[in-house]
């Protein structure tokens, strides 16, 4: 039996054991990053964050540390088996280190959770093992659409087909009984995550999935002024284009890239989803798993 | 017109100058990508079934479909004839398009047929029909029990199983949606 409560205080055991500082950014924010397909979700005086990234960014630019916040976020017209419009996500970031770091220390706490939990490193979800005591299992993006899609990943990108092929044939093809990575996705789908040195066609970043569903996002993140200005002009031209409402990015971010965000690695992860795994539902919790004061 | 988010289970869409019924769905959003909508679609004439996936940016025809409250009148031939209650219109349907609801249907019968651009493409009757039974084998008497059962024929032929106290001359209710014998309203 999972209780709510020790499956978040779990959480943040795991994190200040390994040394990490527990930050609140506000819930409320003036504009979210321009991402092109994000959508905020209006507040009195601004609107509510679709993720702590913003402030944790401005957090690392002042105190360069291992941080990670539990978080409240909205996104606007996001319902499903997977999503709803208020949900909660686990945000962290490593200073000095990369995307592939945080494969292990990923893996680390899913074992870690397995074991506070059911005492036990393996867990049954929808009648499948999962052994968190198993390396992850890794694979590129451009292996699985060659392994499992019916285009081979040029073909679905020149045809507009990448997401479509991602969701309908190769997430329900994934291994399942182990936790699976994703990594190394085609450039333009980098957000803010590094271009690989050795290929800038494809980004460092990652995606962790539990039983062909997806869980959790990671980046070398990007720390370049510039470079996040480029990346931004191109997000705020893609959403005038889908006739998207205009974001900006905020003062308060603009100063923290001008002084400097540390090299880091970030993940984001949606822990409505890690919950329904570990208890065992079909769709995600419609409760808030976080409580009062840690929500908006 | 529809947008991709209008699309939800149980909407009419038309596709390809069809009409389709959403029988599941469900809202996707792989990380950092756009949203899609999953669909598994029902053909509401063939009824053949098909899975599609919509992006924010489409539009999807919403389909002219409208319902009329009809009788049913009279048999000619192999289609069936039925008047408009408000206009007395006459409507003709196909066996093929009612099915096995040809057993059910009796004179005066209130029903609604469903229209896709001025063709009649389906019909709802009432839920439950009393016929009497016509022909069935005699049971042992005393025997009450419901989990036994025998084949039964009403007046038009269509034959369904009853439970074994059921005799020729009883009026039975049945199912239409399934076809299926109900209850026993009263003794022949």
């Amino acid at each position: 039996m999972i209780r709510n409560e020790d499956f978040i205080k779990n959480i943040r055991k795991y994190f200040v054991k390994e040394g990490f500082s527990e930050i609140t950014t506000p819930r409320i924010i003036k504009s979210p990053l321009p991402e092109p397909h994000i959508n905020a979700v209006k507040a009195d005086n601004g609107y509510y964050i679709t993720s702590p990234e913003l402030y944790l960014k401005i957090h690392l630019s002042d105190f360069p540390e291992d941080i990670f916040e539990l978080a409240s976020c909205r996104r606007l017209e996001e319902s499903g088996r997977l999503h709803k419009e208020c949900f909660s996500m686990l945000e962290w970031y490593k200073v000095n280190a990369v995307y592939t770091d945080l494969i292990e220390f990923i893996t680390h706490f899913l074992l870690f959770m397995a074991e506070e939990t059911f005492g036990t490193s393996k867990i049954i979800y929808q009648n499948m093992e999962i052994d968190f005591a198993s390396p992850c299992s890794v694979f590129t993006v451009e292996e699985v659409f060659k392994k499992y899609g019916s285009k081979n990943l040029t073909q679905a990108l020149k045809e507009g087909l990448f997401e479509e092929i991602l969701v309908t044939e190769i997430e329900p093809a994934l291994p399942k009984n182990v936790p699976v990575i994703l990594k190394d996705y085609p450039s333009e789908f980098a957000a803010l995550s590094k271009f690989k040195k050795s290929n800038p066609a494809f980004c460092e970043r990652w995606e962790l999935y539990l039983s062909g569903i997806e869980i959790a996002n990671t980046y070398t993140e990007l720390t370049g002024y510039d470079e996040h200005l480029k990346r931004f002009s191109e997000f705020t031209e893609e959403r005038g284009k889908n006739k998207k409402t205009e974001y900006y990015v905020i003062d308060e971010f603009k100063n923290a890239l001008k002084k400097g965000i540390p090299e880091s690695a970030g993940c984001a992860l949606g822990i409505d989803r890690l919950f329904m795994i570990f208890a065992d539902m079909p769709s995600i919790p419609q409760f808030n798993l976080l409580r009062k004061g840690e929500t908006v | 017109m529809y947008s991709a988010s209008d699309l939800r289970k149980g909407l009419k869409v038309e596709i390809e100058g069809e009409p389709w019924v959403i029988t599941d769905f469900d809202f996707c959003k792989p990380g950092k990508g756009q949203a899609l909508y999953r669909c598994k679609l029902k053909n509401m004439i063939t009824g053949n079934t098909m899975d599609k996936t919509y992006r924010a940016v489409e539009k999807i025809g919403k389909p002219n479909l409208f319902e009329r409250e009809v009788y049913y009148s009279y048999k000619e031939g192999e289609v069936f004839v039925f008047s408009d209650a408000e206009t007395y219109e006459e409507y003709r349907l196909s066996k093929d398009t009612l099915g096995n609801l040809t057993y059910f249907l009796m004179e005066d019968m209130q029903c609604k047929i469903l229209f896709f651009n001025e063709h009649a493409i389906d019909i709802t009757i009432p839920i439950f029909i009393e016929k009497p039974i016509k022909y069935t084998e005699p049971g042992a008497r005393g025997d009450t029990a419901t989990n036994v059962t025998k084949p039964a024929t009403i007046d038009n032929g269509y034959e369904l199983n009853v439970p074994i106290f059921v005799n020729e001359g009883d009026v039975i209710k049945i199912d239409t949606r399934t076809g299926e014998y109900v209850e026993r309203v009263s003794k022949g």
